[in-house]
């Protein structure tokens, strides 16, 4: 699901073709599933039905992958209303919280993206000191114990992440900058 | 706080605190006896008593002996601080966590202050039983009925109380003000990496200022007893500039031994010179005191043989002829003997105090040589490396200092010259013989005391370092590598 | 109501680096908090000039309303035997004491009387479940005892606001959480304020607000790192 605002975030700098944005999303996400050509062209046949992208020009020889695509207004309204979303703190977000993290660092400016990550990093912790004042005050069966250690670690895990993929870009940052 | 809580807190420590304890004791037990026979000197009253030793019978030679036996307080007090230092940074440690506890500066310093000053008082209290077990023991007359010393005289209650009070109180004084360290932040105490100032040159300053004080004595033109005043103050600075300069001393040795060393000895030795040049410094500046001190009783000595060699010319005797008795050459002799046992006894405690200080550099880096054993050093290569530390700053020193100390002796005493008669009234110089200089006499120190000198004071080092060295473990100490 | 403890544009700087530059903070009565921050952006400092073990180059610390930055340095061991307690990582206990008399300690540096403090001090021992140690020296315990009885020596003068510098920093995870249970509960019964420094996530959890440093300032967006706009 995510797959549709990856795409729309490697637009929103500029219009690009149909091969360029396969690679664009297996460079930028490499660890996550490779997207297969065939996806692709779903996800972006899918996006053009919704109005999010329209077709920008085309090479007389090609096919889809010749195609270039470029983003409308209503795409880029999509895309800030997912990135203003903040993923719901629990155990199975990796590929969306990743998606969504990759996107504001590469794609939104830096007040947008602090503000989308500090939103994030909030609701993450909010939920970890709830299911800690859970396991203080209150008579847990064992079971109960380790599911909620279970959500405890990954949730740290995910804001451990965050914070070094944070340090990462500012490095990255001072480096380009210096 | 109560004085049961202060006394306990004092009292907790390792086995290296129970050690830091007896070692004060120890030494204030020196000092109180060392004081109690100034004292007791100092308190024969008859003018003219009759004792075999005959430094007591002459009230001069009496105030030489409880000066110089006061001055002898000196090392004892180098050799008492570097027992203090014995298992410092434990202590340190210790008390800074007293202050994270919540305990104020004054606290903590009563703490110390009061180890220090119990350990002493009952020092003070050992020593006034040996001082009073010695006069017993060393309570013999001759067959004519003459005591060998004065042992029948008991040091007066001025000099008692100073003993028996004045040493408690002024170690736990002197330990107070030592510990003005802990008075800042818990923090600051707990976490000082404390890397020492770089030593400075200008102790070494003071070493010329000295030498130029006794060239002003040379000139003459002082007289005694300013003269002595102002010899104290040149030999003061000679004292301060050495003892303190020192350090600059270890790191410059340090700096040489590391472009000029070869093998990992000397190298380790360089490193840590140079890493850490202020400590036992002081103690080591105290032994080149006593090398300087050597210097002066041996260029005494050559000055009392040079003047003999005068005599035996002027008088044109042959050279080895007896000469007449002379009171005051006499004298001089007996002074030269009380000086060699006073600077003995100075170059022991030094050498004390020194040992002391090799021994706690060891045990105190006990976990940096088992890092360095665990990876394969060797313990040849460590003990090496001790004594490279120990000599690399007295190698050229010691030599420099005894030389020094003859320089300042020939400075302040009178020229020899050789006489010739020139007149006699009447004629036949049966009775008034009329001389004149016909040449000076150069001297300075016998060369071959002075080689002899010279290597002893370097053999004591070796043989400290050494010894200091025989403390450190063949294999891995495993205690001390654990973390935390 | 007032604030308990409030610092005022704090400085500190530790040679030819800025530990502290303009903080401000306010912490009210019985709160918990957390600081959180990495390594080196001055939250340790920050502790210690609240604490009073140091003393900030510029700005001011007031406690109930009184400046303490400006005090001696034994008013401030007062304070810290009395009004504060300080739990730090490694417990800084004296190992030469029993951890009874340990704990038992800032009382009788006020000049308690011995046996009233060892008394208070075991019962504190029981409170916190570490009973069985306390005729035995702090080198024969366990990483968590160990905390459990720092953690009773600074709470035994009841003090009102308590200082943690990543008081689980040497534990596992779960001797870690005993010690934040018992420090979070303790807390509330006395009704102290607690001020917990860590790096940790889940340690933080246990406070009710958190406050980000960085670079020795205050991150009001709570990340922690300035994002810069990447090309």
């Amino acid at each position: 699901m995510s797959a549709s605002y990856v795409l729309l975030g490697l637009l929103a700098r500029g219009p690009r073709h149909g091969y360029e944005l396969k690679h664009a999303y297996d460079q930028r996400l490499p660890r996550a599933k490779p997207l297969a050509f065939g996806q692709v062209y779903s996800t972006l046949s899918r996006l053009e039905r919704d109005g999010l992208v329209t077709q920008a020009g085309q090479d007389q020889a090609g096919g889809p992958e010749r195609t270039a695509f470029a983003i409308t207004d209503d795409g880029r309204t999509a895309l800030d209303r997912w990135l203003a979303e903040v993923e719901a703190p629990a155990p199975y977000v990796a590929s969306a919280l990743l998606s969504k993290v990759v996107v504001a660092l590469l794609v939104a400016d830096p007040a947008r993206a602090t503000a989308y990550l500090g939103a994030q990093q909030q609701a993450h912790t909010a939920r970890m000191r709830e299911l800690t004042r859970l396991k203080s005050e209150q008579d847990l069966t064992i079971g109960d114990l380790i599911a909620v250690d279970h959500a405890l670690a990954h949730l740290d895990a995910d804001l451990r992440w965050l914070q070094t993929a944070l340090h990462r870009v500012a490095a990255l940052h001072r480096e380009v900058h210096s | 706080m109560r004085p049961s809580l202060l006394l306990r807190l004092a009292l907790a420590g390792t086995r290296t605190d129970r050690l830091r304890v007896v070692l004060t004791g120890l030494t204030a037990a020196l000092a109180a006896a060392v004081l109690l026979t100034a004292a007791t000197v100092l308190a024969i009253v008859p003018d003219d008593p009759d004792y075999q030793v005959l430094f007591f019978d002459d009230p001069t030679m009496r105030q030489a002996v409880a000066a110089m036996l006061t001055l002898l307080c000196l090392p004892v007090l180098a050799l008492a601080a570097q027992a203090g230092r014995v298992g410092a940074p434990a202590r340190h440690r210790r008390l800074a966590a007293l202050r994270l506890a919540g305990a104020t500066p004054g606290q903590v310093t009563a703490i110390a202050a009061a180890e220090t000053g119990v350990a002493a008082g009952l020092g003070g209290l050992l020593g006034l039983a040996l001082f009073r077990l010695a006069q017993g023991a060393l309570h013999r007359r001759n067959g004519a009925g003459v005591l060998w010393l004065p042992t029948d005289v008991r040091p007066g209650p001025l000099g008692l109380l100073l003993v028996l009070a004045g040493l408690p109180v002024a170690s736990a004084l002197l330990a107070a003000l030592l510990l003005r360290g802990l008075h800042g932040s818990p923090l600051g105490v707990a976490a000082r990496a404390t890397t020492p100032a770089a030593p400075r040159m200008w102790p070494l300053l003071l070493i010329g200022l000295g030498v130029a004080v006794f060239g002003y004595l040379a000139t003459g033109t002082v007289y005694w007893p300013d003269g002595l005043v102002v010899g104290a103050v040149g030999a003061a600075a000679v004292a301060g500039g050495l003892v303190l300069g020192m350090a600059w001393l270890s790191d410059r040795a340090g700096r040489l031994l590391h472009r000029f060393g070869r093998g990992p000895a000397a190298l380790l030795a360089a490193g840590r010179l140079r890493a850490d040049p202020w400590t036992g410094s002081r103690t080591v500046g105290v032994l080149i005191v006593c090398a300087v001190l050597t210097g002066t009783v041996l260029g005494l000595r050559e000055h009392l043989g040079t003047e003999m060699v005068a005599q035996r010319l002027s008088q044109g005797l042959a050279p080895g002829a007896p000469l007449p008795w002379d009171q005051s050459r006499d004298y001089l002799f007996s002074m030269v003997k009380l000086l060699s046992a006073g600077v003995g006894g100075a170059a022991a405690l030094a050498a004390a105090g020194l040992l002391v200080a090799l021994l706690e550099a060891v045990a105190a880096r006990r976990r940096a040589f088992a890092a360095l054993t665990a990876t394969g050093v060797t313990r040849g290569v460590l003990t090496r490396a001790l004594l490279w530390q120990a000599l690399a700053p007295v190698a050229a020193v010691v030599p420099a200092a005894i030389l020094l100390g003859a320089v300042l002796a020939r400075l302040v005493l009178p020229e020899i010259t050789v006489t010739t008669v020139t007149g006699c009234q009447p004629a036949d110089c049966s009775d008034l013989v009329m001389r004149s200089p016909a040449r000076t006499l150069t001297w300075l120190v016998d060369p071959v005391d002075y080689a002899a000198a010279s290597l002893a004071g370097l053999a004591l080092v070796a043989l400290l370092a050494a010894a200091a060295a025989a403390t450190l473990r063949g294999r891995t100490d495993l205690a001390a590598l654990r973390t935390g | 109501m007032s604030p308990i403890l409030t610092a005022r544009d704090l400085t500190k700087t530790f040679g030819a680096q800025p530990a502290l530059r303009g903080v401000d903070l306010d912490l009210h009565e019985g709160e918990i908090v957390a600081v959180r921050g990495r390594s080196g952006c001055g939250k340790s400092t920050l502790l210690h000039c609240l604490s009073g073990v140091l003393r900030p180059d510029g700005g001011e610390v007031a406690f109930r309303g009184e400046r303490i930055d400006d005090t001696s340095e034994a008013y401030r061991s007062e304070l810290r035997r009395t009004r504060f307690g300080v739990l730090l990582q490694h417990g800084h206990l004296i190992s030469e004491l029993t951890s009874v008399e340990n704990v038992a300690l800032p009382l009788m540096l006020g000049g308690g009387s011995r046996r009233a403090a060892l008394a208070a001090a075991g019962s504190w021992l029981a409170r916190l479940g570490v009973a069985e140690a306390a005729e035995q020296t702090p080198g024969r315990l366990s990483g968590g005892q160990l905390q459990r009885v720092a953690l009773a020596r600074a709470m035994v003068t009841q003090p009102a606001v308590l200082f943690a510098d990543e008081p689980t920093g040497a534990l596992d995870s779960l001797a870690g959480e005993l010690v934040m249970k018992l420090l979070t509960r303790t807390a509330r019964e006395q009704g102290t304020t607690v001020v917990v420094v860590t790096h940790d996530a889940t340690i933080a959890a246990y406070a009710e607000r958190e406050i980000v440093l960085r670079d020795g300032e205050v991150d009001p967006t709570g990340l922690g790192v300035a994002i810069g706009a990447l090309a």
